[in-house]
């Protein structure tokens, strides 16, 4: 085969040769350059995807030069408080709930705070307050959000990639000693009242490995969304909101085992989708009459 | 973001030096922002610069940011055809005038020689090989794979679970193992075509390896023999790109 400089193909190529290495000249005869990587970063996680920088520990290979200039200049913008000091940050949206609107920023991670900030703070809290914190998949949206339980209220985040936003989060608050709490699924529910709830195998979609599981874990029915929460990962893997669901029926497991029952739960999501949940056929019907009582038409 | 080559008197000036290469050469051609390229000589070797105020390109626009990038890597393939050239990492700025720069490089002198020996005659290529997991893992041959999944279709579904995620845990340790075997292989055998390799971060997951290598001109013919056969292993694929100027040896 035959090496290629084609450019489009190669450019990230390019980037890491010419900004991260070649002869580097010693720094007393050449000008500060202590912020120029900066433009190296910026543009490589133009490119590569802000996640996939803070993946790669990019950011952990700033040097101290380089954060003190993003020190400076976050200290002439950025209202912070005495002794607090910038560790990282991402870009994430947090759900305004009085706005009934998603508000997008820098997500910033400090000794002191998690804070949101665009312009101004849209979203701060003291790094103590938070209590809990739990990836959930909105169904609908078909995507998952960041539940932080802080204090009495529950706020959702998003990010491009939430697993790093889990990271970035969580791994702050554990920096600074505070453990959080194991997964409750109660507060998620934000302010929902859970009606019913049982232990429930459910079928999960196929994986790389497998085409389909049962997992084990507990199945939660509440004033609006019925959520079923993996007791292996401890989070929620599923969220449908009651008012979205069209049909739900007892079946036979097909083509497992035909003298097993299942209770097959259809929701518009971007298509009819079915989804379905294993127990004793007793738990089973509790569970299809306790879900059509809470449908909005009768199924 | 203004950075004209004519320099200020108020402003202290600078030379954006590219590279240094190995003759005498008399260079004249654009670099970036259309600036004025040219040669600063010191016995044998000369760096390749231009001037302009003591300040460091910077911007927040990406696409102009590209475009000096590619400036720069321009300016230096053309100084490399005929020469040994030494690449500098972008905006290595020498504050003052050609002064300086000769003042650099008398005092590099041997240091920029000993580079030049390195690499001269070689190019560097980017070597990044893929694989495909699912692929891999469907070829493999585990006995206790099999046991455990002729087990499982006799077995109920909650116990099946269970049996799942010890064959996912098999697996996983099974393609680490291969990995970490295919990975070797591919080394040493890329290794017989290079003068020196830079294993470098493994940027995506699929990624197996990732190499820099300083590769001797008469050399690049061979490797891409070898990497095409790579390249045709069922799951495997290759990405070969260069030839760069040596930037990962200097």
């Amino acid at each position: 085969m035959e090496p290629t400089r084609e450019r489009n193909a190669t450019l990230v190529d390019l980037l890491d040769r010419v900004l991260d290495k070649g002869l580097i000249i010693n720094a007393d005869i050449i000008i500060s350059l202590a912020g120029i990587p900066l433009i190296g970063v910026n543009l490589k996680a133009a490119i590569a995807g802000i996640e996939t920088m803070l993946e790669y520990g990019m950011m952990q290979e700033w040097d101290e030069t380089i954060r003190a200039i993003s020190r400076k200049e976050i200290k002439e913008k950025l209202p912070l408080l005495e002794g607090e000091k910038i560790s990282g940050k991402m870009f994430a949206s947090y759900f305004y709930a009085e706005g009934d609107t998603w508000r997008a920023g820098w997500l910033y991670n400090t000794n002191k705070r998690i804070f949101l900030f665009r312009d101004e703070i849209l979203f701060e809290t003291a790094l103590e307050k938070i209590k809990g914190l739990v990836i959930a998949e909105d169904i609908v949206d078909k995507r998952k959000e960041i539940y932080l339980e802080i204090e009495n209220q529950v706020v959702k985040f998003h990010a491009k990639n939430i697993f790093l936003l889990k990271d970035f989060i969580k791994g702050q608050i554990e920096k600074f000693g505070i453990i959080l709490k194991k997964t409750d699924v109660q507060f998620l529910i934000e302010g929902q009242e859970i009606i019913h709830s049982d232990k429930m195998w459910y079928m999960a979609p196929a994986d790389k490995a497998f085409d389909k599981t049962w997992q084990p874990g507990q199945l939660y029915l509440a004033a609006k969304d019925l959520y079923w929460y993996n007791s292996f990962d401890e989070k929620i893997m599923l969220t449908i909101p009651i008012n979205k669901i069209m049909e739900v029926k007892i079946e036979e497991e097909k083509p497992y085992n035909a003298n097993n029952k299942v209770l097959a739960v259809s929701y518009a999501g971007s298509s009819k989708e079915t989804t379905f949940f294993s127990n004793s056929e007793e738990i089973l019907e509790k569970w299809e009459n306790l879900i059509k009582k809470a449908m909005p038409i009768a199924a | 973001m203004v950075e004209k080559p004519e320099v200020k008197k108020e402003k202290q000036e600078g030379r954006y030096v590219y590279c240094v290469v190995d003759k005498a050469v008399n260079f004249d051609t654009a670099g970036i922002e259309e600036s004025k390229v040219y040669s600063i000589p010191y016995k044998d070797i000369c760096a390749i610069v231009h001037a302009c105020e003591a300040k460091p390109y910077k911007s927040d626009n990406n696409e102009e940011v590209k475009t000096w990038i590619i400036s720069h890597q321009k300016v230096i393939d053309k100084a490399s055809q005929g020469t040994t050239a030494i690449p500098l990492t972008f905006d290595m700025i020498i504050k003052g005038s050609d002064n300086k720069v000769f003042e650099w490089l008398k005092k590099e002198y041997e240091n920029l020689k000993k580079k030049i020996e390195k690499i001269k005659g070689k190019q560097e290529f980017g070597i990044q090989i893929f694989w495909n997991t699912k692929v891999i893992a469907s070829k493999l041959d585990i006995k206790v794979i099999k046991e455990l999944k002729n087990e499982m279709t006799k077995t109920g579904k909650g116990k099946a679970y269970f049996y799942e995620q010890k064959i996912k845990n098999i697996l996983q340790k099974e393609l680490e193992k291969k990995a970490d075997q295919y990975f070797k292989d591919f080394y040493s055998l890329i290794k017989k075509y290079s003068d020196e390799i830079k294993v470098e971060k493994l940027k995506e997951d699929n990624m197996l390896a990732n190499f820099s290598c300083l590769v001797e001109r008469n050399k690049v013919k061979e490797l891409g023999i070898e990497l095409d056969k790579i390249n045709k292993l069922e799951g495997f694929s290759v990405r070969f790109t260069g030839p760069w100027s040596p930037y990962s040896f200097v």
